[in-house]
């Protein structure tokens, strides 16, 4: 059951025309998430990491590639099928402010996609209340809370209706775009603790978003790392944190980790500006701002090659690294 | 079973409504505007029972009279009792201001709506349009449009309603651009909404306290606008007791009988002031965060 696949994404592209320019948001990604796993994805903000997530649910249309889901082609599908795919597949947004409707009470919010799907036909108003009383104490959320507004609840809170709202639908795969990154520290472990919690009891599939890989280090089974569009590195979680090869996942890596006394690792320092996937030339994208850069860096972009078994990595100089 | 009919209490919906009268009616200074407001609305009912020829009437042995019992506003150069004519000229600046303001609204509100939705070129060009018609002082644009279609209250309405439109436009297009973008706009979508439902249930809600907002603040201007246009001449004609034509036919005796322009002045402050503390407090009562 491990092996079994949910999503399978293949040459995922994304382009944006802007006055200035083509943004390559997303450019050539492919990845697979097994069932029941979480696939981390990582990566400095507006390298493509909600776009490509909002691909998947088709709030954006893709400029190209494959997104098959449970074995569908869903690129393909007109408004009828994709609605009956997205009951499937939910997404929690990053900031739980923006995310809920001002307007809506607690009881509002989650009770939309019961009632907007008609998933409890016949039901009487109780028993609806008796459903959403349910979610909101599968997230933790206390009862005397049903009647707030979400201006009213803090951000933890406001982030646990957004997950009841995704719950409500029971799907089996939810994208979660950075869904601590808008929290305080403190709060941020118990919605971490929540989101597992209902991973196991509920064999959910989740893609993990993050400009944190402390974050993802959490519970990922396996990590992408994008880079400006790209994906530079694909490994299971364990193989990319004690060997990781790109030189951006290691400058990621050592920025993340907290500074040991007395280790003789130097950190390697990211210098230079993140700059944006306007119109890329045909090289490595990670080029001006990484140590090991030589000539042939900028001569063609690098291909993700697979290193060590479920390890790939895109980057010329890959033989030297490894 | 007994368990689901005491949940089924604990469910008050929350009136959205009755949450912002109570915001409101809190606030004072939106209440002294709403009981201004009353009180203009009881002097225009009961300004329909005054006879037009009481209004008009003229006696000249009587020109020019202090404020008295008799004659609370004084008389004017002929013997007009001011007090009749403004409460009179009550119906010239409500409905010009009402009228011209639902009109800008009217256009404002679907002309922003398209260039929100849209963007692109269409938005390009009614935001160009737009500045134009912005870059043109509302006094000025005023006087045009009334010197090409005629002093008289239906044109006074198009053309002070026309001088609003472009903050209908601007708003409109604001709101709905920034709730588009909003992330609960796609968190409907997720659960499966529709784009109609989404803008029913989800954007215009939400875009709609501006525009109240901005409906009580340029029910003023037009008030004011109205008023000067008639002050300069080029508003209703001559004989109707408008409240800018009547501090206008009295700024010839500003010195030896100022309440002749005072008091329709007083008039026209006190309702355009009513009307802009009410969009204050509108603006505070509409927002559900503010504290209940
Ligand atoms: N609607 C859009 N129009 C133009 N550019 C966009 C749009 N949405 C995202 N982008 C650009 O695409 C890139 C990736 O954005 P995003 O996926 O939000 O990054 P991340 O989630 O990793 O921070 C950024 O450079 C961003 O500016
Ligand atoms: S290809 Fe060259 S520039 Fe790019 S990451 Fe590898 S070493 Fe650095
Ligand atoms: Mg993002």
């Amino acid at each position: 059951m491990q092996d079994d696949v949910i999503l399978e994404v293949r040459n995922l592209k994304k382009y944006f025309k802007t006055n200035s320019g083509i943004v390559h948001a997303v450019d050539d990604c492919s990845f697979t998430i097994n069932k029941g796993r979480t696939l981390g994805v990582v990566g400095e903000s507006g390298c493509g990491k909600s776009t490509t997530g909002r691909c998947i649910l088709r709030l954006i249309e893709p400029t190209s590639g494959s997104i098959r889901f449970k074995g569908q082609e869903i690129t393909t599908m007109n408004r009828r099928q994709m609605l009956k795919v997205r009951k499937n597949m939910q997404i929690i947004f990053q900031d739980p402010y923006y995310s809920l409707n001002p307007r809506n009470t607690v009881y509002q919010s989650i009770v939309a996609p019961i009632k907007q799907n008609n998933l409890m036909p016949g039901a009487s108003r109780a028993q609806i209340e008796e459903r959403v009383l349910e979610l909101m104490s599968t997230v933790g959320l206390a009862e005397r809370m049903i009647n707030s507004y979400p201006h009213e609840l803090d951000g933890g809170r406001r982030q646990r209706i957004g997950i009841a709202r995704a719950l409500a639908m029971e799907p089996e795969f939810i994208v979660c775009d950075e869904p601590v990154s808008a929290l305080d520290v403190s709060i941020q472990a118990q919605i971490l603790n929540l989101l597992q919690e209902l991973q196991e009891k509920r064999n959910l599939t989740y893609m993990f978003i993050t400009h944190d890989l402390s974050v993802v280090n959490y519970f990922s089974d396996d990590i992408v790392v994008m880079y400006l569009g790209q994906i530079v590195e694909k490994a299971p979680a364990r193989e990319l944190f004690d060997n990781p090869l790109h030189p951006y996942t290691r400058a990621l890596l050592s920025a993340a980790l907290e500074p040991v006394a007395g280790a003789n690792k130097k950190r390697i320092q990211l210098k230079g500006e993140l700059s944006s996937p306007l119109d890329p030339g045909d090289e490595c994208r990670f080029a001006k701002r990484c140590t090991h850069h030589c000539p042939e860096c900028n001569c063609g972009t690098p291909k993700l090659v697979e290193v060590s078994p479920d390890h790939f990595v895109a980057c010329h100089l890959v033989k030297q690294l490894t | 079973m007994s368990r689901n009919t005491l949940t089924s209490r604990r469910y008050k919906r929350r009136s959205p409504v009755r949450d912002f009268f109570h915001r409101l009616t809190r606030n004072k200074g939106a209440c002294v505007g709403l009981v201004i407001i009353g009180i203009l609305i009881v002097i225009l009912i009961f300004s329909f029972f005054i006879d037009y020829k009481d209004v008009t009437k003229q006696d000249l042995s009587n020109r020019f009279l202090k404020p008295s019992w008799e004659h609370p506003f004084g008389t004017d150069d002929t013997g007009r009792d001011l007090f009749l004519r403004t409460l009179y000229g009550t119906r010239y600046s409500l409905s010009i201001g009402f009228g011209a303001t639902f009109l800008a609204a009217l256009l404002g509100v679907i002309i922003g709506s398209f260039a929100g939705y849209y963007g692109g070129w269409v938005d390009d060009v009614i935001m160009r349009l737009t500045d134009i018609l912005a870059s043109i002082p509302a006094m000025l644009l005023g006087m045009v449009i009334v010197s090409i279609l005629g002093g008289s209250v239906r044109n006074l309405i198009i053309a002070v309603g026309i001088c609003s439109v472009q903050y209908y436009i601007r708003i409109t297009r604001a709101s709905i651009m920034a709730i588009r973008g909003q992330e609960y706009v796609e968190a409907a979508k997720v659960i499966g909404m529709s784009d109609t439902k989404i803008i029913f249930t989800q954007i215009l809600p939400n875009a709609f306290s501006p525009i109240i907002v901005t409906f009580s603040a340029t029910i003023g201007i037009a008030i004011l606008v109205s008023a000067s246009l008639s002050f300069i001449g080029l508003g209703v004609s001559v004989p109707m007791p408008e409240w800018g034509a009547l501090v206008s036919s009295g700024r010839n005796v500003l010195r030896t009988a100022p309440y002749l322009s005072a008091f329709p002045g007083l008039f026209i402050m006190i309702t355009v002031l009513a009307f802009n503390i009410i969009g204050d407090g509108l603006r505070d009562a509409l927002d559900p965060k503010m504290k209940r």
